[in-house]
């Protein structure tokens, strides 16, 4: 009698994850086995030749971009969250706190052509904060433009910092008020006790993080491609551009690059992983 | 000169006080605890000392150097924290050699002094090993090395044992009295375990409500409570509410009886005032009521009392009574047991000197009717 309840139960929860493996199967699975046959084949039959194409010099001059623009915005986000985050956690007002908090949230969460439309019309060569700037005398143009990897970098930036601050205030909450009394009561000043306790403790959890906002930035295209279009060669920006085939249709290629970059995505996933489970990270 | 004198130490939070008017002495290697029950301001008081709570008002003084004008990393005091607070990416050998690191020590000495440490409190092959790695006793160890390591003027303690089980407890508190009483350090040690502080300190400072109790000798405090509160908080105590007959002879009625107690004790009361005597479960010889016993004595207790309940508890069994509508407790040798059971009709004696007698402050006048005590 228990049993087949039980039983009757196990087959009505997987009924209920049905639709969850559907979609899974349909979106993720699917996609990613099309995208390694379509990878390695070609004249339909299997190859390596599309890697080789890889490693033409506008293809890896775009992987060269796209990982410097993802580590540099990762470390941007991952120095400037953290500190923004510290300061959230040790805010006196709770109000101050939740609304910080809140605002992470939802900038963390704008991003693609709505984010590039607003950098346009604010720091875009007629935008808002260009035209007030010139007002008073300081010129932006054309030493910098919204339109440029600075540009880019800048609006990567206006949601890493966020994710990071979203990323980082758990570890940062784990922190114990005792290690810092001790390492204080043992002698440390208090950059001694960031150099030497709370730094090496958040150490997992800053490079996850790290690993993190770089695989988020590298995978962006709809920022850098309604912010700067094809002037700045990316990845993900290629990619489009040989599934559009508006100047080369080359849909292998495509495949081989987006594979390549889910090598690159995988192992920060991975890399995260092994970092957050660290057995010393700090956990709230 | 005492050692270290903390001089009418003040704290409020949030308009609340949690220590009042604080003061203490200690000598050198002197071993203090400061004993109270949770929210009455004993480990705020330690937190003064250590310089992680800057008191309101009053001083402390290390010798001839007032420490409210050092900031806590440049006070020489060793803490040890009842959550280890152990550094978590470091190891036992790491965690201690880290405030001879932070002094800038050479490395020789490092190497030299950490394993002595951890031999000092038994764990010198642990050295290798991570706090996650060790026990809760082990962690201890390891945080009390650390502590020793920068060779501390004065030792702080903060409920280190509360988080660790009955057995460890006591082995590690015999430990921790071991090594102070070794090192000739002085300890201030806070804690909610009267046993605790009784059977390791030289003095134990009773707190409630931010406030001193009383200071003394564990055997002082046990023996001779200034207030209710230590007489309760402090094992376990009858108390008898009544009222000062004559206090030059030392007679007191307690309901229809008339209790014997030391002239001595009431010589400081009045005649008619609201008292109550106190007595400990083990002063009081119990024997059947039909059992033909020595007789009455002078300045000797004779109370009837009937058995409601008989407790094991180990070497001890604690009998509670019922006498006169009051409740009592005896404790006894579980050896001398015997018949006592439930329903079982008794006689109580204790001598004179066996009472302690305070003014009854709870009932409000010297001519108020005696209540029904109870031992609780």
């Amino acid at each position: 009698m228990v049993s087949s309840l039980r039983r009757r139960l196990r087959w009505t929860a997987w009924l209920v994850l049905a639709p969850f493996f559907v979609f899974g199967l349909a979106f993720e699975i699917l996609p990613v086995l099309t995208l390694v046959r379509s990878s390695f084949t070609a004249d339909g039959g299997w190859t390596l030749a599309n890697f080789g194409r890889v490693f033409t010099p506008v293809m890896v001059d775009s992987f060269r971009n796209s990982l410097q623009l993802s580590a540099i915005t990762a470390l941007l986000g991952v120095v400037g969250g953290t500190i923004v985050a510290y300061a959230i956690v040790t805010a006196r007002s709770r109000f101050v706190r939740d609304a910080l908090t809140a605002l992470a949230d939802v900038t963390a969460n704008f991003g693609g052509a709505p984010l590039a439309f607003a950098f346009i019309i604010t720091l875009g060569s007629t935008g808002v904060v260009t035209l007030l700037l010139k007002a008073v005398g300081v010129s932006l143009y054309p030493s910098f433009r919204i339109y440029s990897v600075s540009g880019l970098t800048i609006a990567y930036v206006y949601f890493q910092l966020p994710l990071m601050i979203l990323l980082i205030v758990p570890a940062l909450l784990g922190l114990r008020q005792e290690w810092r009394e001790a390492a204080i009561n043992l002698g440390a000043t208090r950059a001694q006790y960031w150099q030497r306790v709370a730094l090496p403790i958040l150490a997992p959890s800053l490079l996850g993080s790290f690993l993190l906002l770089f695989a988020n930035a590298f995978g962006a295209y709809a920022t850098a491609w309604t912010l700067t279009g094809p002037d700045v060669n990316l990845v993900t920006v290629q990619i489009a551009a040989l599934v559009r085939g508006e100047v080369q249709l080359d849909p292998a290629l495509a495949d081989a690059l987006a594979l390549v970059s889910l090598g690159v995505m995988a192992a920060c996933v991975v890399g995260y992983r092994w970092l957050a489970t660290r057995p010393w990270r700090a956990t709230p | 000169m005492a050692y270290v004198e903390l001089k009418g130490l003040n704290k409020t939070f949030a308009g609340n006080p949690a220590v009042r008017d604080f003061r203490l002495s200690m000598e050198k290697g002197e071993f203090v605890s400061l004993l109270g029950p949770s929210g009455c301001g004993k480990s705020t008081t330690l937190r003064m000392v250590a310089g992680f709570e800057e008191p309101d008002s009053g001083e402390v003084w290390l010798g001839d150097q007032n420490l409210l004008d050092l900031p806590p990393h440049r006070r020489g005091m060793g803490m040890v924290f009842q959550s280890y607070a152990l550094f978590p990416h470091l190891t036992a050998w790491n965690n201690v050699a880290f405030g001879l690191r932070i002094a800038g020590r050479p490395a020789a000495e490092i190497r030299r002094r950490v394993p002595e440490l951890l031999e000092l409190v038994g764990l010198r092959e642990a050295g290798g090993q991570y706090p996650r790695q060790l026990s809760g006793g082990q962690q201890q160890r390891v945080a009390l090395a650390r502590a020793l390591a920068i060779e501390p003027r004065v030792l702080l303690l903060d409920e280190p044992l509360s988080a660790l089980d009955a057995v460890v407890r006591v082995t590690l508190r015999e430990e921790i009295r071991r090594i102070q009483s070794a090192l000739g350090i002085t300890t201030l040690y806070v804690t909610h375990d009267q046993e605790e502080a009784l059977a390791i300190s030289d003095r134990v400072v009773v707190m409630r409500d931010g406030g001193v109790e009383q200071v003394g000798t564990p055997e002082a405090v046990y023996a001779e409570p200034a207030t209710r509160f230590v007489a309760t908080f402090i094992g376990k105590m009858n108390q008898l509410a009544g009222v000062v007959e004559c206090a030059r002879e030392g007679r007191v009625r307690w309901g229809d009886q008339p209790l014997a107690v030391s002239p001595a004790a009431s010589a400081r009361l009045a005649d008619g005032q609201a008292v109550v005597v106190l007595v400990r479960p083990e002063a009081v010889a119990v024997t059947p009521a039909d059992a033909k016993g020595p007789t009455e004595a002078a300045g000797e207790n004779r109370i009837a009392a009937t058995v409601e309940l008989v407790t094991f508890l180990g070497p001890v069994t604690r009998l509670s009574l019922e006498a006169g509508g009051r409740r009592l407790l005896v404790d006894m040798t579980t050896a001398d047991r015997g018949r006592f059971q439930r329903g079982l009709p008794v006689r109580l004696v204790f001598p004179a000197a066996a009472c302690r007698v305070l003014a009854d402050e709870s009932a409000g006048g010297p001519a108020r009717a005696p209540r029904a005590g109870g031992p609780w």
